[in-house]
């Protein structure tokens, strides 16, 4: 019959089309800038936090499921629902800008979010983003701009949280291999084993409430604190 | 042999404390005084004023008669500092967040902060022993004018009985509004349901990297970035891991110690850093 078969083909084209931009958006060569951020983790290989493959197995668990990780997710999921709803964006970004706790995390998500925004209104232009106007270059929240942008594309909510994690772990096995160092191989070896532990956090991020929202990364706070007058640095957090 | 039968759970006597605390500024020949304004205490919750030296602001401390806190306990803490008051509230004695047989012990404040006051809000550390349970809401408004030092430790188990923390549970959530904007909101969450055991949690490297104590300290001053390299300068010396980072208005700092000993130390030295030498930590903290 036609008209499932019409129907069919639309869904198979959003996911495609979904698909098609999520990865454009979370490619290392989407150009954010996110090659130049470690989130701290140059501090904790410069204090012997991380020496080793473990280390930075163990480290980046932590920083998904009880950090930052889990809470860019949280954003994430929550500006996607309010994406159409100015007043409840503008209380998400309120409370997601003063829930950063160091002054690099904030530039890291301040600093990707605004390129973002600015790369992917020429690229992948949706009404949506009209909620950014009126807004700081500062309280453009990498993960809430994301999701806003993945709601105005009719991209899915859990599609949008799990490309954003995978390039979030990603990108921080890229800055460890360089700086640990690490094998190329190995870094691809953490980043696979890290899969089913992000599938867990997207599932808890997407009922979280911000009331809910906590995190217990004390000692990765302190190593973004630290990396701000680090002698030596290769990254900008 | 037939097992027991399970016990009910006996709802227990609990204990329940509430105090609300008004700091006003008299005006006499030019000079500004910080003295008592509203007081008000209720069940196991006290509150009292020691004499202090001249240089020394206005200080309150609060007392827990019930000595501890278990499960299904309550207390409430208001304070509010009028303008262009000086005062600092402390507590008599590390707060003990006792075993709990199931729900948590709650603690509410809510502290108040009006134009040009300079307040401290510094009590003791909170001690969790194993199987402790307790959930801290704190939420803060401060003026823009004013400044304002706050500090909570926690302390994981207690180190010289051997008792490490394995199981229990913290949610300590903080909110802190200048000019009734939202600055800055945390909420530590450590639940061995969730984690596992407590300390185990702890040891790994990116939450505590073993340690058994923390605190966070945070600094609201319209120039508080002019603190920052004095006080890294004192966690840097010190014998504890730490940071600090200025967001704005405020400077928040994070420290972890294996030592509830240093902590304290490194706390009282930060205290004096940001006084600039000329207002002591409260005499209660040395006993």
């Amino acid at each position: 019959m036609k008209v499932p078969n019409l129907i069919t083909m639309a869904m198979v084209m959003y996911e495609n089309r979904a698909l098609f931009q999520l990865l454009s958006w979370m490619s290392p060569s989407y150009p954010v800038g996110a090659f130049t951020f470690s989130q701290g983790l140059e501090n904790a290989v410069e204090t012997g936090l991380i020496n080793d493959l473990t280390d930075t197995t163990k480290w980046i668990s932590n920083l998904i499921r009880y950090g930052n990780g889990h809470a860019d997710l949280v954003f994430l999921a929550m500006a996607w629902e309010a994406a159409d709803d100015k007043e409840q964006l503008s209380e998400l970004i309120e409370f997601a800008e003063a829930y950063q706790p160091t002054s690099e995390v904030r530039l890291e998500t301040s600093a990707q979010g605004a390129a973002f925004l600015k790369i992917t209104r020429e690229a992948w232009p949706c009404d949506q983003f009209s909620q950014f106007d009126m807004l700081d270059h500062s309280q453009h929240l990498y993960p809430v701009v994301v999701g806003v942008a993945a709601k105005g594309h009719a991209i899915g909510k859990h599609s949008a949280m799990l490309a954003f994690g995978h390039a979030y772990i990603a990108n921080l096995v890229s800055a460890a291999v360089r700086l640990v160092p690490l094998g190329q191989t190995d870094g691809q070896c953490i980043i696979a084993e890290q899969e089913p532990l992000l599938a867990d956090t997207v599932q808890s991020a997407m009922s979280s409430t911000l009331g809910q929202l906590s995190n217990s990364t004390v000692m990765a706070d302190i190593t973004s604190m630290r990396h701000e007058t680090q002698y030596t640095r290769l990254f900008r957090s | 042999m037939n097992p027991a039968p399970p016990q009910p759970y006996v709802k227990l006597q609990r204990s329940k404390g509430s105090v609300r605390l008004q700091f006003k500024c008299r005006e006499s020949a030019g000079q500004r005084k910080t003295v008592l304004g509203e007081l008000y205490q209720e069940g196991c919750s006290k509150i009292r004023f020691p004499l202090t030296d001249n240089n020394q602001p206005f200080e309150a401390v609060l007392i827990n008669t019930a000595g501890g806190l278990t499960d299904g306990d309550e207390m409430s803490c208001s304070v509010d500092w009028q303008a262009h008051t000086q005062a600092l509230v402390t507590s008599q004695a590390a707060e003990r967040i006792y075993k709990s047989r199931q729900k948590p012990a709650i603690l509410n404040t809510r502290l108040r902060i009006a134009q040009s006051a300079q307040a401290c809000w510094i009590p003791q550390e909170s001690i969790v022993f194993d199987a402790g349970r307790f959930r801290r809401e704190t939420e803060i408004h401060v003026h823009s004018t004013a400044s304002f030092l706050g500090v909570e430790s926690l302390v994981f188990g207690r180190a010289a009985m051997g008792e490490l923390m394995q199981e229990g549970s913290i949610f300590d959530s903080w909110r802190i509004y200048i000019d009734e904007k939202l600055v800055f909101a945390d909420t530590l969450e450590i639940d061995s349901e969730q984690h596992g055991s407590v300390q185990a949690f702890l040891n790994q490297p990116a939450i505590a990297n073993g340690a058994s104590a923390m605190a966070t300290l945070v600094f609201v001053h319209q120039d508080c970035k002019q603190y920052l390299n004095d006080i890294r300068d004192v966690i840097d010396a010190s014998e504890i891991t730490g940071g600090a980072s200025c967001l704005g208005p405020l400077i928040l700092v994070r420290l972890l110690a294996y030592n509830g000993k240093f902590l304290r130390e490194t706390i009282v030295q930060l205290f004096n850093s940001i006084h600039q030498q000329k207002i002591g930590i409260p005499r209660v903290w040395n006993c």
